[in-house]
């Protein structure tokens, strides 16, 4: 394979997140992984990404404020969001949310990770 | 540099500026009295003023001379003449206690008949008339307080044939200024004229003194300084009147000269000093400038010195003060003047009434002194004394003022006090759904809403059998209500159950507090019957409604967390299947996990629908359509303290998610439930046009201009001690970005919020 996405993942649950890492590797993509906000803002300025895969509701710097700094300094990177919802807002809101700020596509968990996978080579 | 004035400083300024400038005028008066006390041939009065009318017999036929050692008999006097008298009428010198005042009368040539000889002199204290004989000249007598001759001034019958042609001479001796009129005319013009004048100043002092008394009255009951002041101006100036135009030593107490010298000089000063206090009341001085009131307060000090300085002077025969008494005159009128006027510029009106008050007699007293100046404007002895006439007119005025100032005091206080009741009813009506009270004996005396419980309580019967007629179970209870009021203890919400109109029993709360009369006497019970019945199911309703939205907030976190750990079951779970294929045992169990999950998802899905998180509705309608449906749904969680109206345009376009629509329309009116503390009204409305706009209102508290410019960030919030996230309103602008629509706010703090949402329709520059 001479180019393949590289592909950062982000979410504060640690289980989902190797899930999701897990399934993302198997389908042959270049996949790193991030706790926090912080920590994907960090990465994302330190190494090109192609693709964003990134939690809605974290603590600390959570996705929405994430994905609002994202469109404005890295324009070009590609962006998917997941949620379960949250005691704040609903699910119905955080995928509108995700969709305005430029989210290429909301999956709401429990997802299947081979739509994900999909989505990231369709575009 | 700033020039902002502070509106107090410059009001203190101008008012020491008055005060200032009242200083001056004192040390103008002082430097003008000492210089004219140095002054040898001090010019303070005298004369005789022999109008330039047809009826002046004696116009140009009278000279006068003053004997200042009073010792100078006539064959003295007819020794010097002619050369002792002066060619002019008006010739003045400072009278002493001895000094005489002699004039020559030249008699023309008279019809037969009696004639009347008047010197018009009422401090006059004696007077000689000479008239030459065959054998010389024949004395008459005039004497103050004389019963003989009791006329106010000197007045002696003549026969004209007898004087006719002839030079007469007259001598005479006062107590006061040798200012007067010498009038010779026939006998019965010249008693009809002293009877009138006697009587209109008769009726003036009568005037004066109900006025006195009436206004006296008022300021004795009210414990008002204005009012007292202007008793003092009455008493004062009636006082002077009367002795100085000798009614008092002449016809109330016969041959009192001396307490009317005393009186007339005293009173004179006491008036201006009275006059100085009054202004000072009236025109409210110590409102607009502390410094101006305590130097008017001081020279009406030193004026009620001077006149009890003149008193003494009178008594012991000595002059210095009472010589000047007239400049006093001049200074306390100036003073009032000048003090009006400033005055016009902090309160106007009272100033205004001030200078139209004082009109009549300063008119007055400008012709009284046209009348000394120029003696040929008129001698009739109602023009002299006109000033007595224009300052009873004067004092008439501000009596009518002040007592209509009174009238004016007394609506206000009704008004305040019809206020306070009123302001009470409402408290209580507002307070309780009903309000009642009664005498000392218990009975019902005032009643207001009992039927909005339906209760049946009347006026005029007893509270507690009244009560206890409609009320159930409730011995206890009543029995402490008539323990209370026997003896005369308030009470606080003692339950009652009574039977309500429908049959139904209800819970009231009764409350009662004594009332106690002005002298601490019980007049009896006043309180409030509160339908605790509704109260209760209120309570109950708000409770269950708070549960509720914790029990949904509750449910959404355990949704998220459980979604979090199913989805790593689910994925492993799903590749464990694809790697069991040819195991169908373990597929089969797999299968089975991946089934259950499925089910618990179905299941997280439906608890959070329970707890009134719904699906979204994707259904598209038109935006009126919408913003209906959404309003029925927000409806139901908007408390009754605030009104939800609407006013909604029938749109076709644009077509719109109805759930995004109800996402918009349940933030905005959330946000501004949460603005309103209180009670408050919401508006939801939509209008057409190019255009369409949709626009939420509320009389909430508002907020500041940064605080509306932040209000669309994600997290920021206003509220975040309560609970809020901050997201609400950002997700309202996600939505309205997705719809291509614009959205402003106007607000304010204190008079509440606006957000506009415009929808620009394809086709059509925002």
């Amino acid at each position: 394979m001479t180019s393949t996405y590289r592909v950062l993942v982000c979410d504060d649950f640690a289980p989902l997140l190797a899930s999701v890492a897990g399934c993302l590797r198997r389908a042959g993509l270049e996949v790193d992984t991030a706790a926090t906000g912080l920590d994907t803002l960090t990465r994302l300025r330190a190494a090109p990404y192609d693709v964003l895969v990134t939690d809605i509701w974290m603590p600390a710097m959570d996705g929405l404020t994430l994905m609002k700094l994202l469109t404005t300094e890295f324009p070009r990177l590609r962006v998917f969001a997941m949620t379960g919802g949250g005691p704040e807002f609903t699910v119905e809101t955080a995928v509108s949310l995700a969709e305005v700020w430029g989210a290429e596509r909301v999956f709401v968990k429990p997802f299947d990770e081979e739509q994900l996978v999909q989505a990231i080579l369709d575009g | 540099m700033s020039r902002q004035v502070d509106p107090r400083s410059a009001q203190q300024r101008q008012g020491k500026t008055a005060a200032l400038l009242i200083w001056m005028t004192l040390a103008a008066f002082v430097a003008v009295v000492l210089a004219l006390a140095i002054h040898d041939d001090v010019a303070v009065l005298s004369g005789i003023s022999p109008a330039g009318t047809e009826k002046a017999l004696l116009a140009g036929r009278v000279y006068s001379a003053v004997d200042a050692s009073g010792t100078l008999k006539l064959e003295d006097i007819l020794q010097r003449d002619p050369s002792f008298f002066s060619d002019t009428a008006n010739r003045g010198v400072s009278p002493t206690t001895r000094a005489a005042f002699w004039l020559r009368i030249a008699v023309p040539s008279l019809d037969p008949g009696e004639y009347g000889l008047s010197l018009e002199l009422t401090r006059a204290r004696n007077a000689i008339l000479f008239i030459p004989d065959d054998e010389g000249y024949r004395q008459l007598r005039w004497q103050r307080g004389d019963w003989s001759s009791l006329t106010r001034y000197p007045i002696f019958a003549l026969d004209g044939a007898a004087i006719a042609g002839k030079t007469l001479y007259l001598r005479t001796v006062t107590s006061s200024s040798m200012r007067a009129m010498l009038h010779l005319r026939p006998l019965q013009s010249l008693i009809g004229s002293y009877s009138m004048e006697s009587v209109t100043l008769g009726i003036l002092a009568g005037v004066l003194v109900g006025l006195a008394v009436y206004i006296g009255v008022m300021a004795a009951t009210l414990r008002d300084r204005l009012f007292g002041s202007l008793v003092g101006v009455i008493v004062a100036f009636t006082c002077y009147m009367l002795a100085d135009r000798g009614i008092l030593d002449t016809h109330i107490l016969p041959g009192a000269v001396t307490l009317a010298s005393v009186v007339s000089l005293s009173a004179t000063i006491l008036t201006y000093a009275a006059l100085l206090t009054f202004a000072r009341y009236w025109l409210e001085i110590r409102s607009w400038s502390a410094s101006l009131d305590r130097a008017l307060n001081i020279v009406a000090i030193g004026f009620g010195i001077l006149a009890a300085e003149t008193a003494r002077e009178t008594l012991m025969g000595d002059q210095f003060v009472r010589l000047y008494s007239a400049f006093a005159g001049v200074l306390a009128l100036a003073l009032c003047l000048g003090v009006a006027l400033v005055a016009l510029r902090r309160v106007r009106t009272r100033a205004i009434l001030f200078l139209l008050g004082w009109s009549p007699a300063i008119a007055t007293a400008v012709l009284r002194l046209a009348l000394d100046l120029f003696p040929s404007v008129g001698d009739s002895a109602l023009f002299a004394n006109s000033l007595y006439v224009g300052a009873t007119a004067s004092l008439l005025c501000y009596g009518v003022l002040v007592s209509d100032s009174l009238q004016h005091r007394e609506r206000r206080l009704r008004q305040r006090a019809e206020l306070m009741e009123t302001r009470f009813r409402n408290f209580a009506d507002s307070a309780a759904d009903s309000f009642w009270e009664t005498t000392a004996e218990g009975d019902i005396r005032y009643l207001e809403g009992p039927q909005f419980i339906g209760l049946k309580l009347e006026v005029e019967q007893p509270l507690v059998q009244s009560l206890a007629a409609i009320s159930r179970h409730s011995d206890t209870a009543l029995a402490q209500i008539r323990e209370n009021l026997g003896q005369g203890l308030p009470f606080r919400d003692i339950t009652l159950v009574v039977s309500g109109p429908d049959g139904r029993s209800r819970e009231v709360l009764i409350s009662g507090t004594c009332a106690r009369d002005p002298r601490g006497r019980l007049s009896g019970f006043a309180g409030t019957l509160v339908d605790a019945t509704e109260r209760d199911a209120h309570l109950q309703q708000s409770a269950r409604r708070e549960k509720m939205a914790a029990l949904g907030q509750m449910a959404a976190f355990v949704a998220h967390e459980i979604n979090n750990l199913l989805h790593p079951i689910m994925s492993l779970s799903r590749q464990a299947r694809r790697r069991a294929q040819d195991d169908k045992e373990t597929a089969r169990l797999l299968d089975s996990v991946i089934d259950l999950s499925e089910d618990m998802r179905d299941m997280v899905v439906s608890l959070r629908s329970s707890t009134a998180v719904k699906p979204p509705d994707t259904t598209l309608l038109p935006l009126s359509a919408a913003v209906r449906r959404s309003l029925a749904t927000v409806r139901t969680i908007v408390p009754p303290r605030i009104v939800l109206t609407d006013d909604i345009a029938e749109l076709d376009h644009p077509l719109v998610h109805a759930g995004e629509v109800l996402q918009v329309i349940a933030n905005l009116v959330a946000n501004a439930m949460n603005a309103i503390e209180n009670e408050g009204f919401i508006t939801v409305s939509l209008v057409g046009g190019v255009a369409p706009r949709l626009t939420v209102q509320d009389s909430g508290f508002g907020m500041s201009q940064d605080i509306a410019a932040r209000a669309f960030e994600p997290f920021f919030t206003t509220r975040s001690e309560s609970g809020g996230t901050g997201l609400g309103l950002s997700v309202v602008a996600g939505l309205l970005k997705s719809w291509g629509a614009t959205v402003r706010i106007d607000s304010e703090l204190g008079k509440g919020t606006s957000v506009h949402i415009t929808f620009v329709q394809e086709g059509t520059d925002p």
